[in-house]
């Protein structure tokens, strides 16, 4: 996942992944963009396959 | 014979200075149970589908991080620490459910600074880390054989500052200043470090062993202070946050 990018497909586990990895981070920008990321590629994409 | 006393302290002075004191230090990592945040309380009762999911979510990484090892590997005054790799080559998706984020940097501590090289939002940082500073608290506990001496630092942990307590528990009984994640500055190694919601025990140490430790000053990586990666960060998850509608 990229910052520039959008992604338009599994947008709801994408909303997931966020809600995820920003409570994961707990306000560490660095750990936030490393779950959110984590859960994405992991288990949304999972999903998707 | 004084001349012969003067040439024997001489021999010992530069005999001592010379000895090496080196270690290996294996860790493990485990996750600390709290309390759901009020966040999860919420999720639980409004959506308990994804607070379910985001449990097994979480259960899944506590299980396959009990597997990770890291190594302190230390020789006077420089350490490094990093995570263990042959786990990677063992079970590529157990290492990636495992792993945490600042788990997979490489450490570099010496008496001047503290680096981090990590890989993050797609690039390669060497970050230079603030000193900390460690107030040593009365609290004792003995970790398999050694009596060891409760610490704790505060940290900034994002752009805003927002602050973290870090606890360390170290042993004066083996001299060295090192610990996980380039936990440094105490009068003795560090045997349990408490982060966030994480644990990183030693499980093994073995000192002054014959093996030859290299410790290398990692030099590759967009050098940055701590506070402007953390900067990078905030503008990441600005751009991530505005081009996904959240």
């Amino acid at each position: 996942m990229n910052a520039n990018n959008s992604i338009e497909n599994n947008s709801d586990c994408l909303a997931d992944a966020w809600e995820f990895g920003t409570e994961e981070g707990d306000g560490d920008e660095y750990s936030e963009w490393y779950y959110t990321n984590k859960y994405y590629n992991m288990w949304c994409l999972e999903e998707m396959e | 014979m004084k001349k012969n006393i003067y040439l024997l302290l001489i021999f010992l002075s530069i005999s001592i200075n010379s000895q090496e004191f080196k270690g290996i230090i294996e860790y493990g990592k485990k996750s600390i149970k709290k309390e759901l945040s009020e966040k999860s309380k919420k999720r639980k009762k409004e959506n308990p589908e994804l607070f379910k999911k985001f449990e097994k979510v979480r259960n899944a990484i506590s299980e396959a991080e009990k597997k990770l090892t890291f190594k302190l590997l230390f020789k006077n005054n420089i350490s490094i620490f990093k995570v263990n790799p042959m786990l990677q080559s063992d079970n590529k998706r157990a290492y990636e459910t495992a792993i945490g984020g600042y788990d997979a940097g490489i450490y570099f501590n010496d008496t001047s600074e503290r680096l981090l090289q990590l890989n993050a939002y797609g690039e390669l940082f060497l970050i230079k880390k603030p000193k900390l500073k460690w107030i040593i608290l009365k609290e004792r506990k003995k970790i398999g054989k050694y009596n060891c001496l409760k610490a704790t630092t505060v940290i900034i942990i994002n752009s805003k500052g927002k602050k973290r307590v870090i606890t360390a528990w170290f042993t004066p009984k083996i001299p060295v200043a090192f610990g996980p994640l380039g936990y440094s500055g105490l009068s003795g190694l560090i045997l349990e470090l408490e982060v966030y919601k994480k644990i990183y025990y030693a499980k093994k140490i073995t000192l002054n062993s014959e093996e030859e430790i290299e410790v290398k000053k990692p030099t590759k990586g967009i050098l940055v202070t701590e506070n402007e990666f953390q900067n990078v960060g905030k503008e990441t998850m600005r751009k991530l946050k505005k081009n996904n509608g959240f």
